[in-house]
């Protein structure tokens, strides 16, 4: 009975040493695709350009002609995914990979803002994951043209505007005023 | 600190946003390329392979800079690369059926394969990291007939299958050897590697593993060469198709060379010298001879393996290329060429197999090309037998530029025309081809290893009336009048021929073709010598020289306006190359000065001893003939003093080398410039201890020295140092990286900042702050002010969820009384803030950048009463914080700078994502509002906290351009106050200008000079039509 007892103890020790030993250096690959759409229509010409990066740098990935990405060496917990590239925006995503009870590892990714917080009511995304550009950066400001409009609302025109206004039109009003009024109008001035 | 993003915030950054981009603008579509220039760099080669393949031939390189890169053969620009990580080697390149492979990485271990022509990736495997295993082995080479990869990863050699990018088998290497080299042969293959050496009386050996490929069974495995590793001098791995596979070697103190077939354990196989070179030969000669491989890939070989073998003879050196030939069953070696590569030049060679398949199948005769590079020239040779050359070729090259010759392949374009890639010891690429004078193209590629740059300002362009004046009589223009005279006729003879030119409309066309040149063919097709160097700058201060430090040994002089090359200059110690340092603009050209501009170079050779060096920065010549001096020891830190030497007007220099208590010399080493220090010496603080992993932090001020010893000062005299303090970190915590002022970033305009109210809060500004971070042991980064001349703690601070690693690295800059760093967060159940209600929040991880802002005081209006600041007697300071999540992992920090601080400063961020950013000043207020704001934070005009840093694209000056790998940022004041010269460089470089607060000094590029000028003459016509009109009316008046 006691040997029993003695060989449960020993086997439960050996397999927590071995899921001790195991577990640190376990580490998974986290696959995914970055797929076409209105804004990024040609994947292929991202596979030079663009790579994702996982913690900022920890673990890199490079992107295949057809968009397929994996990243490994990824470890349990939290991580932040991004695939950065000089000329689209894409959105951030949080991995969790967690151990299952059957000792499987599952994963549970979301889109994430940065500095906000992990969203835990977020819907989880399909895996593998796949993801689309968010948009296509715009450098650049457009030179303003010649705009009429513009150069009346400048309030440099509007005074002279103004002036003019004051030059020519002013006199023909008062032209045009009943003389006794504008008598008396002078009268008040005096 | 970082709250969670509410409405309120998005709207708080929308707001300030809003607020700022009416002060500026982004850029205009059209000055893209044309206030900046991009260059795109790889690195300098570790290996080159000409390949060709289904789409013609194209060059593919790896790199020191871990980047895999292919080059158009003939314009020698990259048309695609793809950049590994910073820790991340490439160890192996190998290409067939148009596809490249690559084994990667130190710890872990990534074979990919590559498409060649697109450089899109196929099929990756990787391990990971083995922290009981690390023996920097790996290696990786294609099966013949299929696509199938072997490669050593972690302790296995494993076969890759191309469709499942898994392991077909996999073979436990039990730690038996560093395997670097694996070899083909029909259906067995060959790891091997350098043996493990198990005691230390074992001698050092090659160990050799067979495998079966279709099984994955271990044949057998042995020991061979003893004394002997890979990549030594005297042993080369030779393969053929036909003849099998060899390793060739000769033991030290033998001059037998040895040469086994792999897989035969027994017999081994022993020739002479003379057999193989055909002459007789003295013992002491044949044991100082050398074996190289040959072909870039042996395994190509279809008929029979070669290796060249070099020799000295009668004190001339020749080397001979030889081949293994079969006569009946006998093995036996013959002499194919021999070529000279004596008088101390360095001989190279390649060897290649025309393209064609006409004469593929004609003449299976492989080439070999030998590169000499003597006096000023490089000449080249073609051999396909031991006959006359079929090409040759000379070019002109001064190797004082980018350093001789160390390395040469031979490649053939689609028409068969031979082309020679010759690569030097500075880092320079250059293809030769037959008659042609110079080289068809050349790529610097020492740039891609810059250590340190500083902006050099070029005399503005003086009149030519000037000029003609000075070269009659240079004392006439000393007189002001004269010169104001001058000025005058130059200004109208320049108005002259604007009007003739069309009033410059003729210019603007030109402007704009010239803008429209491809901007990657420019950086590529430069020429090696420039025509004209770079004397004179611009009357805006946009046109300075850029002098770069490389790890190379060259030290490069580059225009700011366009990046064409003034000078080059390659410093070497007995050949190798010196790793520059520090760049120290020394002397700047003085107007009405004779005196040459000044560069001091400070490096390091091969053996840790240091040189310093003062160059002419206008022709970077050595300045004068003692310019060039060895230290006696290595140096620790290098700083500018605040003095300069009155008697040559050259600044000073601080080198504090090593000894048993640190010594400090003074650069240059003369008794004026001794003279000219110790009378500011009570000033000169400096510390060590500030490197990675160190545990203290010291402070040294200088021990005057005797007159005697002052007077007669030289290149061996230096000065003692006291230590004043030693700062010893907290138990558990090593220092991650020290960050101080640079470039004059404490230098501002302003005492104080003026708040609402109209009262002031007085700046700490103190340029003797140092930041420390320190890696915690219990998780976490420290943060630590302290002052270097007192040592005393100004402030410290705790991030308990930062982690900094070589991958998530921290990031520093101090600016006026500003600490701005980066560091890598991971996501927390943390408080919000330290004053929270106790509620818990979930944050994401990510980049958080912190602002330290330093005041003298919290209250307003309060100073230290005191005319001069003394860092033992001044209080603490008072210190405001907030933390910004930063938009993306950033690999460098910098600031904008500008003549006077009064424009504000922008802080750059080069970013993983290959861009130049740069943020408004105004979001890094940490005294930025985090309620909603009061009416004198209004005035003040706080913009409200939002905790997010966006990527607004209107920002990124590096606009369409992908500028990879950004290491440092610098910047350089213009003459006009709105506009700073901003540089960026690690391994590919962009330089542009940017107005922080708006070009408010500067008429907007949309005014027209023409509509001024057309206005104005409509109203002077409309004056004189409207003048008699009116007079006309006034007189009819006047007789009514």
């Amino acid at each position: 009975m006691l040997r029993q007892l003695l060989f449960i103890i020993q086997s439960a020790l050996l397999l927590l040493a071995a899921v001790a030993v195991a577990s640190p250096a376990k580490t998974y690959r986290v696959r995914g695709a970055i797929i076409a759409n209105d804004v990024l229509g040609d994947i292929s010409e991202l596979s030079t350009r663009a790579q994702v990066v996982v913690n900022g740098g920890e673990h890199t990935g490079f992107i295949q002609k057809d968009g397929a990405f994996a990243v490994d060496n990824i470890k349990l917990g939290d991580s932040l995914l991004e695939v950065v590239s000089a000329d689209y925006a894409f959105p951030k995503i949080h991995l969790r990979i967690s151990l299952k009870e059957d000792g499987k590892a599952s994963i549970a990714a979301r889109y994430v803002q940065i500095g906000s917080e992990w969203p835990e009511d977020a819907p989880v995304l399909a895996y593998p994951l796949r993801i689309s550009a968010a948009g296509k950066y715009d450098f650049f400001t457009p030179r303003q043209g010649f705009n009429i409009v513009a150069m009346f609302s400048n309030p440099y025109m509007m005074m002279v505007g103004a002036s003019l206004v004051a030059i020519f039109i002013l006199p023909k009003l008062q032209a045009n005023m009943d003389p006794d009024a504008l008598k008396g109008l002078q009268n008040k001035q005096k | 600190m970082i709250g969670s993003l509410s409405l309120k915030a998005v709207l708080g950054t929308t707001l300030a946003l809003s607020s700022i981009s009416t002060l500026v603008h982004g850029l205009f579509p059209d000055e893209a390329g044309r206030i900046d220039w991009y260059r795109e760099q790889m690195g300098v080669p570790k290996k080159i392979v000409p390949y060709t393949g289904g789409n013609g031939t194209s060059i593919f390189a790896i790199t020191h800079r871990n980047v895999l890169a292919s080059l158009n053969p003939n314009s020698g620009e990259i048309i695609w690369r793809q950049v590994f990580g910073d820790s991340e080697p490439i160890n192996t390149l190998q290409l067939r059926d148009d596809q490249a492979l690559t084994h990667s990485g130190a710890n872990e271990s990534y074979v990919r394969v590559w498409d060649a022509a697109t450089g899109s990736l196929k099929w990756e495997f990787s391990h990971p990291e083995a922290p009981t295993y690390k023996p920097s082995s790996g290696a990786a080479a294609f099966l013949d007939g299929n696509k199938d990869v072997l490669a050593v990863v972690g302790d296995s050699l494993v076969r890759l299958s191309a469709d499942q990018s898994k392991p077909v088998w996999e073979v436990s290497l039990n730690r038996t050897a560093t395997y670097k080299r694996i070899v083909v042969q029909g259906d067995v293959a060959y790891a091997i590697g350098d043996a493990t050496q198990t005691s230390k009386a074992r001698q050092q050996r090659l160990h050799v593993l067979e495998v079966n490929l279709a099984t994955g069974s271990l044949a057998k495995q042995y020991d061979i060469a003893n004394g002997m590793s890979l990549g030594s001098d005297n042993l080369v791995v030779i393969e053929s198709k036909e003849y099998g596979a060899y390793v060739v070697w000769r033991e030290e103190k033998n001059i037998v060379w040895m040469i086994h077939r792999l897989g035969m354990i027994k017999p081994m196989w022993d020739i002479y010298h003379a057999k193989i070179v055909q002459v007789e030969l003295m013992p002491e000669d044949m044991l100082a001879s050398t074996i190289s491989e040959l072909d870039l890939d042996p395994g190509l070989n279809e008929n029979v393996p070669r290796f060249a073998l070099t020799y000295t003879k009668e004190g001339k050196t020749k080397t001979v290329v030889v081949e293994m030939f079969r006569t009946d069953d006998k093995l036996d070696m013959r002499k194919v060429v021999g070529f000279r590569s004596d008088n101390g030049v360095v001989a190279s060679f390649g060897s290649a197999l025309p393209v064609n398949e006409a004469n593929k199948s004609a003449q299976k005769q492989r080439t070999v090309v030998s590169v000499r590079s003597y006096n000023n020239s490089v000449a080249w040779r073609i051999y396909s037998d031991d006959k006359a050359p079929t090409h040759t070729g000379e070019f002109a090259y001064n190797p004082a530029t980018y350093g001789p010759v160390t390395g040469a392949s031979l490649y053939y374009t689609n028409n068969d025309e031979p082309r020679v890639l010759v690569q030097t010891g500075g880092g320079l690429l250059a293809a030769l081809a037959p008659n042609t004078d110079g080289p068809l193209w050349s790529r610097d590629e020492s740039l891609a290893h810059a250590t340190d740059m500083a902006f050099m300002e070029l005399p503005p362009p003086a009149s030519s009336a000037e000029h003609a004046a000075k070269a009659t009589d240079p004392s006439v223009v000393n007189s002001p009048l004269v010169r104001y005279i001058l000025r005058w006729v130059e200004t109208t003879k320049s108005l002259t021929m604007w009007v003739s030119s069309g009033f410059g409309l003729l210019d603007s066309t030109d402007n704009t073709a010239s803008s429209s040149a491809d901007l990657a063919s420019r950086s590529v097709a430069e020429a090696l010598v420039p025509t004209s160097p770079l004397t004179t700058g611009d009357h805006f201060g946009f046109r300075k020289l850029s002098i770069f430090g490389t790890s190379t040994g060259v030290v490069a002089a580059l225009s700011t306006q366009d990046g064409t090359r003034s000078w080059t200059h390659w410093f070497a110690d007995n050949g190798t190359s010196v790793k520059v340092e520090h760049i120290f603009v020394t002397r700047r050209t003085q107007p009405l000065s004779e005196d040459a501009a000044l560069v001091t170079v400070v490096g390091r050779n091969a053996r840790g001893k240091t040189v310093v060096a003062d160059l002419d920065a206008l022709t970077g010549l050595p300045a004068s003939e003692n310019a060039i001096q060895w230290l006696a020891s290595g140096h620790t830190k290098v700083f500018e003093l605040p003095v300069v030497d009155t008697a040559t007007n050259q600044q000073l220099i601080g080198i504090i080398t090593d000894g048993k208590e640190p010594q400090f010399r003074i650069w240059p080493s003369t008794a004026a410039g001794a003279k000219a220090f110790f009378a500011i010496s009570d000033t000169v603080f400096f510390d060590l201890g500030g490197s990675k992993g160190s545990i203290q932090l010291r402070g040294y001020s200088i021990e005057r020295s005797s007159e005697l010893e002052i007077s007669s000062w030289n290149k061996d005299s230096v000065a003692s140092t006291k230590r004043q303090w030693a700062f010893d970190l907290p138990e558990g915590e090593i220092l991650v990286k020290e960050t101080e002022y640079r470039n004059g970033a404490q230098n501002t305009a302003l005492l104080g900042r003026v708040l609402g109210d109209r009262s002031v809060l007085y700046k700490y500004i103190n340029p003797h702050l140092v930041t420390l971070a320190t890696l915690r042991s219990e998780g976490g980064i420290g943060i630590y002010f302290i002052d270097r001349v007192s040592g005393r703690l100004l402030h410290s601070a705790i991030h308990k969820n930062a982690r900094v690693t070589a991958k998530q690295p921290f990031l520093g800059i101090q600016t006026e009384n500003r600490v701005i760093y980066q560091l890598w967060q991971d996501g927390s159940f943390a408080p919000v803030s330290s004053n929270s209600t106790g509620k818990h929040q979930a944050t994401t991880s990510g980049y958080i950048t912190v602002v330290a802002e330093l005041f003298e005081s919290d209250k307003p209006d309060t100073r230290e009463d005191s005319k001069a600041f003394s860092s033992y007697d001044i209080l603490l300071p008072s210190v405001v914080t907030t933390a910004f999540t930063a938009p993306e992992a950033a690999s460098a920090l910098g600031i904008t700078r500008t003549g006077s601080h009064i424009t504000t400063r922008d802080v750059l961020f080069g970013l993983v994502s290959n861009k130049l950013l740069s943020l408004p000043d105004q979001l890094f207020d940490p005294r930025r509002p985090k309620e909603a704001p009061t009416k004198d934070e209004q005035a003040e005009g706080l913009v409200p906290y939002a905790a997010p840093l966006v990527l607004d694209p209107k920002r990124v000056l590096s606009h369409y351009n992908t500028v990879a790998g950004i290491k440092f940022i610098s910047s350089a004041p213009t003459h006009l106050e709105s506009t700073s010269l901003v540089a960026s460089f690690g391994l590919d470089m962009f330089f542009t200008r940017t107005s922080p607060s708006g070009t408010f000094d500067q008429l907007s590029p949309s005014f027209s000079k023409v509509n001024l000028v057309v206005t104005t003459l409509a109203l002077v016509i409309g004056c004189l039509l409207g003048g008699p009109m009116v007079r006309r009316k006034m007189t009819n008046q006047a007789w009514e």
